[in-house]
């Protein structure tokens, strides 16, 4: 294909027709539990496209760049507020390599203390990347289970913790969308063991201005720019991933941190303890900048409304669908709900199918995607709707689960060879 | 009917009232998109950019001209606010953006097998080295050349770190700049490690000897690693047909904005035999129930979200929009346009040293072939001399001195012409007389 030559109206044609084959947040719903689809601000892609931070060459002087910098600077300080935590690094590319820094962390904090710890505890709902991200660092993991009613089991994480447990990795509200209350309870469990406590920040959007992180005793977070302050996915990246750490951590930060001295801002790379370098340069600033853009256009207000907001739509549809399609668990959900198929007993794959008939991206599968479960709940939906939709988008997500719903009543095979609108029918596994 | 907080208690009462943060954000705010708007564009008119200043600035990130069409094309809704294509059925289009990336990037390197991102040239570095140690499953050691970017040693260092591995660096430069062969081979024959890390062009713009260093390589058993320029492609035999085992590359240099240095793209490739080792999303051809032909994400089984702690690496959330960028840059191009390009580069390079060679005090560094970016050493401050360039509105390369030399690294793309490079020759010139004395 690189041999053609083609012209610019080919080439806009090509990828205008292959655009057609694409489905965005733009195009339609995406409810998709886990990946916080909110809307993607027109206005922070417009000024992360500002000459004046696109045309600006990482190895111009740092003088040449101070309004960057400045920038950078103000966004760490407003996400060690969101996060409750001292200190701040723009470094991570994504959240899984947020994720490396953070295991890297608490490995390097135990080498200096002269400890010999080689187990992180990971609970079993864990995101696969908390895993492989403790791999990565030569953790090995051990696996904490969930209660029946969906919350970690503090009994089975009290056995599980031992001299060796340098920590936990955690997220709350966790991936099956439920707050876990015990927190603080867990918190003292590690910190009493003398272990180091990490938060997956991929649930953020269920908590901006509610809780913080910092306050729940967790040590270490990253976050997902890309998911909860809404910079656009770009059908898989790029992403950002900043790490937060509480004050005793934050020498060991990878670098370079933004620092202010007097009126002057600067990268800072003399960090005691830093674990060194993740990436090269200083991070996705291109990404960063949609992110900080976000925060000041809502401010504390606007972002905490935006969490209730996303809450209370999710709270809706596990409200509205309760009689076809139940929660998996009773409790409250938080920003997204768990939703069964076991009543229907119809594969949650081949219903997601069906709805791309009806113009909508399916939820998030269990066990499919980025998402695992345990073996229990391998056919349920976690849908998270985010704030970003109306009422009428709601009630139209609502009403296609309904109708599908009917017609794997009355024709579950028809179903099951579905999509039929999509320019190819399903693809054979 | 107003919404106020007490509507919204009811979602919330299973959080524990003492975890509760009662106090507000402390969150600037700009009460509409008009004042975000004034306040951004304060702070990036804060800013030098090489629109207004002529730059010579590389390093590992490049100035090349992106066609408007990249943007308007790459920022439609449908891909820039897509998530990762796991429902391909409604997302064939990106899913063959990414399927023809992979291909494209194994045609530049010479190599069958591409992943569909890392995060930059030196994360995909990092996975090129531990593809090598997958595959070679030994305890010999690891060797990098000192002459790849200084970041990007200090990446693999972290990452190493990680791992509980040591790289070990080596100096094998001579006075072309390059990598000397004969004591290569020598260090291969005695130490004989396991897997060996070097970049062309190198840290000092110069060209490495690729046909060579890979045959050593394979001489020796030695597992090749080559951090890469994919412009050297449209001059040079691509490095998969020399033999490299596995290729990593900064993407940038296809139609990605400088942006202070990210994002970037991580470029994957590798020959036939590497391939159950490669880390990173595969785009591979499927079949549909219809028979027909498609494009989803493959051998997932290496991946964090199927093999967890076995995963071949944590990667999640890539680089896809930056894939498309690529993409569409090198359709904009096509093959023809993509040589002259490399040519016009390296053209333009050689023409602005020599013009500056002219300057008194100003010597090339080495005597090695270039691409498009060198080192001059220089009888005079090397930062004295920038800072006057810079008041004449122009960067005039990364200081590279150490404690002997004052050095200057350099990088000419085609984005001046020699009218452009002429005048500029003028005023290096002007500065320059004005510290030499």
């Amino acid at each position: 294909m690189f041999e053609k030559n083609l012209s610019e109206l080919d080439v806009v044609r090509k990828f205008m027709a292959l655009s057609k084959e694409s489905f965005g947040l733009d195009n339609g719903l995406y409810p998709l539990g886990s990946c916080t689809m909110k809307a993607n601000p027109k206005l922070n892609d417009h000024l992360a496209n500002l000459d004046g931070f696109k045309y600006v060459h990482p190895h111009q002087p740092q003088d040449s760049m101070q309004g960057l910098l400045e920038l950078l600077y103000d966004l760490q300080n407003c996400l060690a507020e969101i996060t409750g935590m001292d200190a701040i690094s723009l470094q991570g590319a994504a959240g899984a390599q947020g994720e490396l820094a953070g295991v890297l962390i608490i490995k390097k904090y135990f080498l200096q203390k002269d400890e010999n710890r080689s187990k992180i505890l990971v609970a079993d709902s864990a995101h696969g990347t908390n895993l492989a991200s403790a791999a990565m660092a030569s953790f090995y993991c051990d696996i904490v289970r969930t209660k029946e009613n969906g919350e970690l089991d503090v009994d089975d994480l009290i056995k599980k913790v031992d001299k060796n447990t340098a920590g936990l990795m955690l997220t709350n509200p966790s991936t099956l969308g439920i707050f876990e209350t015990n927190i603080s309870h867990i918190s003292k469990i590690l910190h009493n063991n003398g272990s180091l406590l990490y938060y997956d920040g991929a649930n953020m959007n269920a908590l901006m201005g509610i809780v913080r992180p910092g306050d729940m005793g967790f040590d270490i977070v990253h976050m997902n720019v890309h998911k909860t302050l809404s910079t656009p996915h770009g059908g898989g990246g790029p992403g950002a991933g900043p790490l937060g750490v509480k004050s005793f951590l934050s020498s060991f930060l990878p670098v370079p941190i933004i620092a202010k001295i007097g009126d002057k801002y600067i990268l800072n790379y003399n960090i005691d303890n830093s674990i060194g370098k993740i990436k090269s340069f200083f991070g996705h600033v291109g990404v960063l900048i949609r992110a900080y853009c976000y925060m000041i256009s809502q401010g504390h207000a606007g972002l905490k409304k935006s969490s209730q907001i996303a809450v209370k739509n999710a709270n809706y549809i596990r409200d509205a669908l309760k009689e076809y399609f139940p929660s998996v668990y009773d409790a409250p959900c938080m920003h997204e709900c768990l939703l069964s198929l076991e009543k229907l007993d119809f594969p949650a794959e081949s219903f997601a199918k069906r709805m791309l008939d009806y113009g909508i991206h399916p939820p998030t599968l269990v066990g499919g995607g980025c998402v695992y479960y345990p073996d229990r709940l391998k056919n349920a939906f976690l849908i998270e709707p985010t704030e970003s939709e109306s009422q009428e988008n709601l009630d139209k997500f609502i009403d296609i689960m309904k109708k599908i719903r009917l017609e794997v009543l009355q024709d579950p095979e028809k179903v099951k060879s579905s999509p039929y609108s999509m320019g190819i029918k399903k693809i054979k596994k | 009917m107003q919404e106020g907080h007490d509507d919204y208690q009811r979602f919330f009462k299973q959080i524990p009232e003492q975890l509760r943060y009662k106090e507000d954000l402390k969150i600037p705010f700009f009460s509409s998109e008009l004042e975000v708007e004034k306040y951004i564009r304060k702070l990036a008119d804060k800013n030098s950019n090489i629109l207004q200043y002529k730059s010579f600035l590389g390093g590992g990130f490049y100035e090349h001209y992106i066609h408007p069409a990249i943007d308007a094309l790459s920022n439609r809704g449908e891909f820039l606010t897509a998530y990762t294509p796991y429902q391909p059925e409604i997302s064939q289009g990106i899913l063959k953006i990414i399927y023809e990336y992979q291909n494209l990037m194994c045609t530049l390197t010479g190599m069958p097998a591409s992943n569909a991102s890392s995060y930059d040239g030196a994360t995909a570095l990092c996975d090129a080295i531990f593809m090598g140690l997958r595959y070679k499953n030994s305890q010999k050691p690891i060797y990098y050349s000192d002459s790849i970017w200084s970041d990007y040693e200090k990446v693999i260092k972290t990452h190493a770190f990680g791992k509980n591995i040591f790289c070990h660096k080596i100096s094998f430069l001579n006075q072309n700049g390059q990598l000397d062969l004969a004591k290569l081979e020598d260090f291969f024959n005695k130490e004989r490690p396991g897997i060996f890390v070097f970049q062309s062009p190198n840290r000092f713009g110069v060209i490495e000897p690729v046909e060579e260093i890979a045959r050593l390589c394979q001489k020796y058993h030695v597992f090749s690693v080559l951090s890469y320029n994919l412009f050297l492609s449209g001059l040079f035999k691509p490095p998969g047909e020399a033999g490299i085992d596995v290729v990593s590359a900064e993407g940038q240099v296809f139609g990605l904005p400088l942006w202070a240095g990210g994002p970037g793209l991580g470029v994957l490739t590798c020959q036939k035999y590497l391939e159950p080792f490669l880390t990173g999303r595969i785009v591979g051809q499927v079949k549909t129930i219809g028979d027909e032909d498609a494009f989803m994400f493959v051998r997932e089984e290496r991946e964090q979200h199927y093999s967890r702690q076995e995963a071949t690496s944590n990667i999640c959330t890539n680089q896809t929009h930056c894939v498309i960028r690529v993409c569409i840059y090198l359709n904009l191009l096509g093959i023809d346009r993509f040589k002259d390009i490399s040519l016009v580069n390296n053209n333009n390079a050689k023409y602005f040293l020599e013009k500056i060679l002219k300057i008194p005090g100003v010597k090339k560094s080495f005597r090695g072939p270039f691409f498009n970016e060198f080192a001059i050493d220089l009888s005079f401050c090397a930062q004295k001399f920038l800072q006057k360039l810079y008041k004449q509105k122009i960067f005039g390369g990364i200081d590279i001195s150490d404690a002997s030399q004052s050095r200057l690294l350099l990088c000419v793309t085609e984005t001046k012409n020699i009218k452009e490079l002429d005048e500029i020759a003028t005023i290096f010139t002007s500065c320059a007389k004005e510290i030499y004395v």
